[in-house]
């Protein structure tokens, strides 16, 4: 497995994306904070943020130059092997890693839940995916030392992906984890650090990793 | 009575044919052997055992090879119809309230953009 190895102008500490740890340097050892981010489309994230900015492009690039590579069935710029074989190598899931633990959602089994609520590394969580741009994220479900329960709601015209809450019937947008309307409006769901991945990247930096729906294993 | 052939055309025959053979070889070797030998360069990095993950690392490009964006330009989202496309993808990132979009073609060229989101400086990174 391969990933991005960065250096900082600083220190000249050598930087694994992957682990976002100084593995080399001055900083070895020191870990960098993940800030989640959404792996979305275009239109979807600006209807989720109308007052976003985007990053200027400069008049180029309307073509990604790895978009063979999503596509294609190799692994790593420099090929490999699938180290891990529950799911194929190219296998999209959402990541989600917890102090030492984590637990990979496969887009085929989210893609049809949608709403999955779970129990991972002692924290209630839910994890959420819209099928239409293939966005995935997972949420801390305690608001208010009160834990909640997820069902995806139906579209509602407004084109928003919505869940609501059993405990107080109130709507969330199960993308941003904002609440709409209800008893809790207003509140938001804390993001969770997890994000968009091939599986023999994800599985490879996890050896250890959880998969939601495994029933081969015991804990999942 | 047949025409006799020509010895030579036989023989720059067979080279042609191996010279194809040694170039088809050496095409279908090539990858092999440069991933044999960018990881003979490689540097073995020692991490703590509590992650279970072993590190090397191999150098691919040399520094500042891909570009990194460190004074990033912005144009806002809904100003932004003339450089976006409605299902081209993108990462997201909120603090705060304050919303950025990187288009994940930007991130492909350039790897990196350093930035500050909602008062918080990040690194966003391919």
């Amino acid at each position: 497995m391969n990933a991005l190895v960065m250096y900082d102008h600083q220190t000249d500490t050598l930087w694994s994306q992957f682990l976002s740890r100084g593995v080399k340097g001055p900083l070895s050892g020191t870990e960098l904070e993940i800030v989640p981010t959404l792996q979305t489309t275009w239109g979807r994230w600006l209807e989720l943020h109308p007052d976003t900015r985007v990053l200027e492009k400069r008049g180029r690039y309307f073509t990604d130059r790895y978009e063979s590579y999503y596509s294609s069935n190799m692994a790593g710029k420099l090929g490999e092997s699938n180290p891990d074989g529950r799911l194929s190598k190219k296998d999209l899931v959402i990541g989600l890693a917890l102090g030492n633990q984590s637990k990979a959602y496969p887009f085929r089994v989210i893609s049809v839940e949608k709403v999955i609520n779970d129990y991972f590394a002692a924290k209630n969580v839910v994890a959420t995916f819209e099928t239409l741009s293939e966005t995935g994220a997972v949420f801390d479900r305690m608001v208010d030392n009160r834990t909640l329960s997820f069902q995806q709601l139906p579209a509602d015209g407004s084109d928003i992906p919505l869940m609501e809450d059993r405990e107080t019937g109130t709507t969330w947008n199960l993308l941003t984890g904002h609440a709409i309307s209800g008893q809790l409006a207003g509140k938001t769901l804390e993001r969770l650090p997890s994000h968009y991945a091939f599986w023999f990247a994800w599985s490879d930096f996890h050896p250890n990793t959880e998969v939601y729906g495994d029933t081969s294993a015991a804990g999942s | 009575m047949l025409p006799e052939r020509n010895p030579s055309n036989r023989a720059s025959g067979y080279i042609v044919v191996g010279i194809l053979i040694v170039v088809a070889l050496g095409a279908f070797t090539l990858p092999f052997a440069r991933t044999y030998w960018l990881k003979a360069q490689s540097e073995e990095v020692s991490l703590t055992p509590v992650d279970g993950v072993s590190l090397e690392i191999i150098t691919v490009l040399t520094k500042d090879a891909i570009p990194a964006i460190t004074e990033p330009q912005f144009v806002a989202g809904v100003a932004a119809d003339a450089q976006m496309r409605p299902h081209e993808r993108v990462l997201g990132v909120s603090v705060d309230g304050n919303h950025t979009a990187y288009p994940l073609n930007m991130l492909s060229r350039h790897e990196i953009v350093n930035d500050v989101v909602g008062g918080v400086p990040i690194a966003v990174t391919w």
